[in-house]
């Protein structure tokens, strides 16, 4: 079911190029992954400082032992807040495509971008909680219904 | 609640389109059913295009959020200097 409506999404959106409709479906994808995204980070970053602070206060470890796993949590951390403002970039540029969309002052040739910019932050989206996953974090999802449009990676 | 009225507008918009590539009778059907479908979501409340462009102009004054990791390296360093195995500072 979830793929059916997927792909009437999809549908729906392509055929509407940017008009009213289709600048409604992308403010609420964009509101969705604003969400998301605000959720997210308070999530990671609470998650990252519990993790790196207990491996370095764990008295099983040698102090050698607890420093070395100290910094690779630091460091995958790091590494994963990298990814996230790549996310968070994109979705500002994202956004303020749409804002002059809508205001009439859009660039030309956006409608077509504005659909597969959606995607792709709706797959970049969908990696980023299967990294944290890696790493024990639960990040909060999109929507299924989002997550069935991103292009497979 | 938001998201049955997206879906049905989202299946609505999507019947209506696929209505449009056939003819006669399943273009009829696609038009009643995207016209209760399409009823139903405007019962429920649908976006304007000003509540969209204002919901687009609420988000772009609202960038969205960065991980930050500031301090955590030192914190991580204190926590190390905090155990009892620490190795003692050396005299200069």
């Amino acid at each position: 079911m979830t793929k059916l409506l997927a792909l009437v999404l999809l549908v729906a959106v392509a055929l509407t190029g940017c008009g009213d409709s289709a600048l409604q479906t992308h403010a609420r994808i964009a509101t969705s992954l604003h969400t998301v995204n605000t959720t997210g980070v308070e999530v990671m970053e609470v998650a990252c400082r519990e993790r790196a602070l207990s491996v370095a206060s764990d008295e099983s470890l040698t102090h050698a032992e607890a420093t070395a796993a100290a910094e690779a949590v630091v460091v995958r951390c790091e590494r994963a807040a990298g990814a996230q403002h790549l996310f968070a970039d994109g979705l500002d540029t994202y956004v303020d495509q749409l804002v002059l969309e809508v205001s009439g002052d859009g660039e030309p040739g956006f409608k077509d971008r504005a659909f597969s910019l959606a995607f792709n932050l709706i797959g970049m989206w969908t990696d980023f909680v299967a990294l944290m996953a890696s790493f024990d974090v639960a990040l909060p999802a999109l929507p299924s219904l989002l997550t069935s449009l991103a292009p497979p990676r | 609640m938001s998201h049955v009225r997206t879906i049905l507008s989202t299946v609505a918009t999507g019947i209506r389109a696929g209505g449009a590539l056939g003819s006669g009778p399943v273009d009829a059907a696609a038009t009643v059913a995207a016209t209760l479908l399409d009823g139903i979501a405007t019962l429920l409340g649908g976006n304007t295009a000003e509540e969209v462009r204002q919901m687009l102009l609420a988000l772009s004054r609202d960038p969205a959020a960065r991980a930050s990791l500031l301090g955590l390296r030192s914190d991580v360093a204190e926590a190390l200097a905090d155990r009892d195995d620490a190795p003692t500072p050396t005299d200069p």
